[in-house]
Formats: C-alpha cells, sequence, structure tokens
C-alpha cells in the first residue's frame, strides 16, 4: 500500500477498505472495499455529482460494505472536480465521468483478481454505469436520470422558485441559459453548475444507449421508468424493476429518518443479494 | 463565480485520507497541508453539521475549499465524518446537540498532535459547533474556536428542537403540523419522534399554563439556553481563548441568540467581551445556501484563523 492511502480491516468480518488518490493529475478519490475470503466478482460505484453525491453518499458506503461482506470486491470513486477529488469545477464534465469510471474499474481489476465486474449507477451516475460495463455484465442503477433535459430544466425551476421564496426576482429558463454561457458558470442552488458540465450532459436520454447485460431498475421516487424499460426490451435487454423502495422520494427527505433507515437497509440488501446472485448465476 | 479567499491559490496542498484513531480506526478523516512547506504548528479541525451523507464535504464542497484555503496559508487541517456518517463506521444515530461528535474530535486532536500539531483552532456549524464547544472546553490545547450560526439550545440537529416548536409555534400551527401526513407517519413509526412531540407537547402546555418546565430556562423573557452550550462557552472564555460567532441577520439561531443575550448569557459575553467576535451578515448564513454566502464564511474563517493563529 502506498504511503499517502489510509486502510482500515474490519474487525468483524475482515474486510479491507483502502483509500487513496489515483490517476493522473488532477487525481481523484478512490475506496476499494476488498472481501476477507474469496472474492466473487467487482462492483464500481458510479456516483451522481454535487448535491445528489451528497445525498447518496451514506448508501454507497453501505452498499459497498454489503457487497464486500458477500465476497464482492467494490470500486468507490469522486470524479475530478466532484467531492474529494482534486481538479476544479471546469473538469467534470459527462465525457470525463465516464472516463474516470473506466479508471475506477481498472484500478480495480489491478488491485484485486476479478474475472467479472458490475456497475452500479446512481441518478446521473447512470450514464457512465451503463457505458462503461462489459458485455453481458449485470448494473444497478438507482433512481437513474432518465432524461437530462428534464433533470436540467427541473433543476433550474427550483432554483428559480427557491430564488422568489427569498425574494429575487424570477429568471426566465432561456435567460439563466444564456447567463450560463456568457459567465462560464451559474449557481443552481448553492452548487456552481459550470457550462463545460452543462453542455456536455444537457441532452441525453438514456433510452438511446444499449444495456449489454441484465439491468435491475431500482426508481426511488415517482420516476416514470415505464418508457425506459419498455425501449431496452424492444433491444433485448433484460431488465428488472426493483419495487422495494418504491412509492415516495423517501430519499429526498432528510427528515424521515425511520423511512430513510427502513427503506435504506432493503435497498442495500435488494442491490447485494441481486448482484450476487447475477455472479452465481 | 471565484472565489475570494483563493488569494493563496498559487500554494500547493495535499489532502490525506486517514482511518483513525490508529488503535480503532473506526473514523473516516481528510488532513489538508501545504505541500511543499512544513506546515504550521497551529492546525485546524473543521466541524460541519449532519447535512448530507458525508461530513467532509458540504454543499458546493463548502469543507473541501476552506480546508485547502487554510492549508494554502500553512495550516495543516482536519475534517471527518461523525460516527454513522460517511466513510466512519457505527450505526446511523440521531445527532442530538446535546450528544456532540467529542470522541472523533479528541482522536482527531490526537491524530494531529501525533503529526506535529502543538494547538488548535476548532470551528464547527449547527451540530459541529456544539461540538466545537464541549470538545474544545475539553482540552487545553485549543487556542481559539470559531461558530458558524451555532443553535444554543438543545434538540435533534437541524430541527431547532422542541424547545424551538413548543416557544414559537401556537397550538394551532403545532396541532396543522402535526397532522400534516409526512409527520404523522413519521410520529406513528419513529420512536425519536415520538419522544421529541411528547416533549413539544408538554413544553406548550407548561407554557401556556405559566409553569417552568425546566430549572435552565432563566425566565419567561428570555430564550432557553442549553447547559451544554452554556458552560463550555464560560469554561472557554474563563481560559481566555478568543471565540468567535458568526450568524445571518435573518437566522433564527442568530434571533434566539440575541434573546440569550438579554437574559443568562449576556453577563458571562459582556465580562468576556475583549475574547469575543460577533459579526453579523445579511441575509440566512445557516445552511450556507448561496456560493456568496459560502465565501463570506470562508473568509471570515480565514481572517480569524489568521488573527488567532501564530
Amino acid at each position: 500500500m502506498r504511503e499517502d492511502m489510509a486502510a482500515r480491516r474490519d474487525p468483524v468480518t475482515g474486510s479491507v477498505e483502502e483509500v487513496g488518490f489515483f490517476g493522473d493529475t488532477p487525481r481523484m478519490m478512490g475506496w476499494t472495499h476488498i472481501p476477507a475470503e474469496d472474492v466473487i466478482g467487482g462492483v464500481v460505484i458510479c456516483s451522481s455529482t454535487h448535491a445528489e453525491l451528497l445525498k447518496a453518499y451514506h448508501l454507497e458506503v453501505q452498499l459497498a460494505r454489503a457487497l464486500a461482506n458477500r465476497g464482492v470486491a467494490v470500486q468507490r470513486f469522486h470524479y475530478r472536480g466532484d467531492g474529494n477529488s482534486e481538479g476544479r469545477p471546469q473538469d467534470l464534465t459527462l465525457p470525463n465521468m465516464v472516463a474516470a469510471a473506466l479508471e475506477a474499474k481498472n484500478l480495480l481489476e489491478t488491485r484485486v483478481q476479478v474475472d467479472r465486474v458490475a456497475t452500479v449507477g446512481v441518478r446521473l451516475g447512470a450514464f457512465p454505469a451503463i457505458t462503461i460495463v462489459e458485455t453481458g455484465q449485470p448494473s444497478i442503477l438507482w433512481d437513474p436520470v432518465i432524461n437530462t433535459h428534464r433533470f436540467f430544466r427541473d433543476a433550474i425551476r427550483s432554483h428559480a422558485i427557491s430564488g422568489i421564496k427569498n425574494g429575487a426576482q424570477p429568471e426566465r429558463e432561456s435567460v439563466t441559459l444564456e447567463r450560463l454561457e456568457s459567465e462560464g458558470s451559474i449557481e443552481l442552488l448553492g452548487y456552481e453548475i459550470t457550462s463545460e458540465f452543462y453542455r456536455s450532459a444537457s441532452n441525453l436520454d438514456l433510452a438511446t444507449l444499449t444495456p449489454d447485460g441484465p439491468v435491475l431498475l431500482v426508481p426511488f421516487g415517482t420516476a416514470e421508468v415505464g418508457p425506459l424499460i419498455e425501449a431496452w426490451q424492444e433491444k433485448s435487454s433484460s431488465v428488472t424493476k426493483f419495487d422495494g423502495t418504491a412509492n415516495e422520494a423517501w430519499w429526498l427527505d432528510e427528515q424521515a429518518s425511520h423511512d430513510r433507515h427502513e427503506r435504506g437497509s432493503i435497498l442495500i440488501r435488494g442491490s447485494a443479494e441481486w448482484i450476487v446472485t447475477q455472479f452465481q448465476s | 463565480m471565484g472565489m475570494k479567499s483563493e488569494t493563496h491559490a498559487g500554494v500547493k496542498t495535499s489532502d490525506q485520507p486517514v482511518f483513525f484513531p490508529a488503535s480503532d480506526p473506526k473514523y473516516f478523516g481528510i488532513v489538508s497541508e501545504p505541500a511543499t512547506a512544513t506546515a504550521k504548528t497551529t492546525a485546524v479541525i473543521l466541524l460541519s453539521g449532519t447535512f448530507g451523507g458525508t461530513t467532509t464535504l458540504g454543499r458546493n464542497r463548502f469543507w473541501l475549499k476552506m480546508a485547502r484555503s487554510l492549508a494554502q496559508r500553512g495550516h495543516r487541517v482536519m475534517r471527518f465524518d461523525y460516527a454513522g456518517i460517511g466513510d466512519s463506521t457505527g450505526e446511523a444515530v440521531c445527532h442530538e446537540l446535546e450528544k456532540p461528535a467529542t470522541e472523533e474530535l479528541r482522536a482527531a486532536f490526537d491524530l494531529l498532535a501525533s503529526r506535529g500539531a502543538e494547538d488548535f483552532i476548532v470551528v464547527g456549524t449547527c451540530y459541529g459547533s456544539r461540538t466545537a464547544l464541549v470538545g474544545s472546553a475539553e482540552e487545553p490545547r485549543v487556542r481559539a474556536v470559531h461558530l458558524l450560526v451555532p443553535p444554543i439550545g438543545s434538540g435533534n440537529k437541524g430541527t431547532g428542537g422542541a424547545e424551538h416548536l413548543a416557544e414559537f409555534g401556537t397550538p394551532v400551527s403545532l396541532a396543522k403540523k402535526a397532522f400534516s401526513r409526512r409527520v404523522l407517519r413519521r410520529i406513528l413509526n419513529d420512536s425519536r419522534s415520538r419522544l421529541m412531540a411528547r416533549r413539544v407537547i408538554s413544553l406548550k402546555v407548561n407554557s401556556l399554563l405559566g409553569r417552568s418546565s425546566d430549572d435552565q430556562r432563566v425566565n419567561d423573557e428570555t430564550v432557553y439556553v442549553s447547559e451544554d452550550f452554556y458552560r463550555p462557552l464560560r469554561r472557554l472564555l474563563e481560559r481566555n481563548v478568543p471565540i468567535k460567532f458568526m450568524f445571518g441577520e435573518d437566522d433564527f439561531f442568530r434571533t434566539e441568540f440575541e434573546s440569550a443575550r438579554e437574559g443568562r448569557l449576556g453577563p458571562l459575553l459582556t465580562a468576556h467581551s475583549d475574547r469575543l467576535d460577533i459579526e453579523v451578515v445579511p441575509g440566512v448564513v445557516r445552511g450556507f445556501l448561496t456560493i456568496q454566502v459560502q465565501d463570506q464564511c470562508i473568509e471570515s474563517v480565514l481572517n480569524w484563523v489568521e488573527a488567532t493563529g501564530e
């Protein structure tokens, strides 16, 4: 282990967590979760970005630990320009997210002997997760962003509504986007969104990608995933919908501690067991 | 959208992840320091509120930016996940203001001391500000404390506490809140929410009947000050530790603080006014909801650390 890395062994399960920076400058922070016993496969978790990185953070840690306890090695990481990684906000673009996910996969394959690597994509992380997964390997998508145009539009509207509540003059969406281009970045709900990020990720449809392996789709809230499932099934992709956490946008409600805990446990157990089943089949 | 704080942007810094304490590495943290120079002997510890799934980052990487800016000025800086949050282990717990993360903070002091720190400046907000107060009062090597919108009452983090609800809610508004679908479901399903509801009802009934329910309530004219806020604050001030408070004009916690200055806090703050600095900026600081506020807070902390550090 390198000097600038840190590691801990879980005293109960014996699994090891290693964390450090990897890749070319600007480097990314990554966590490798290594099972104590025989490794049956690997998983790369592709997080979302900005606020959504924070919201799902601990669930992703818990999933990684649950998988390691079941014999699956896991690589987590933060994209350049986001989270605890190095880099400027301008470094965060969708192509860079895909490249980063590939680097994370290579790191896992270098560190742990794995024949099969699945992916987990959270929200916007669905795009790199589906893009980098190898033919026949499974993917799980947690509440994927299906249409990025709508995703950005909703974020801009939420910001405008929040501003109106605080007495600001409302700004038309087109004006906000013009300002993004002319100023290079805008503020959305306290986060800096760069024109590089917007240009690279604002007009994508997940349905246009074709998963090459089985997919477990986990909508957290009321997202309409039916058309996505139909589109992928028409391309002969195997898609399963997981309903264990459905009904409400529970994960967005920070106060609903009971719901978050209960549904988080269901989500993690369901996701971990599905991956193990895929590796064993 | 440049950050005002990046006046030392040319100085390279490095971040190192750590699991700590060495004897039982159950907590996760990140130590930032100057990459090419020896760090100053005054280390800085940053204590976030419990916003989000990790307490190392904050909104728009607020704590990361603050850590790297301080490291550019030569300090070794540590931020970490509290137990049950982010990459630290432990059960997800309800982070009550009166149960601050002092075990984690003590372990952070030890880790930084093992790397050459001789004394500390502690910065905290919300739950982290209460951890900063209690933990710093126990640690003689703390030389200054910066509190961003600290709550002075009790209760669960982020709620303003049962006292806040009872104090400022009318019977009708409280009943409406309790019977909303979301709150009702929480009360039915979650024992902690039931306890909270019971306490709000008890406090409100006592207040309506003109009874003081708690001997810590100074008098009916002033706001409740938690002993876990008052005692460590007094201890630090008596030790001559400089303390800075920062609020937004429209922060609820500022209203609470100003009310408390009219009562119990007043004599203490007056007696030690030479060690105190109270900064009030326009708008709301709590939650660091805008980049402008984030920059103002980082600048305030940088200036304070420069003024009180070596």
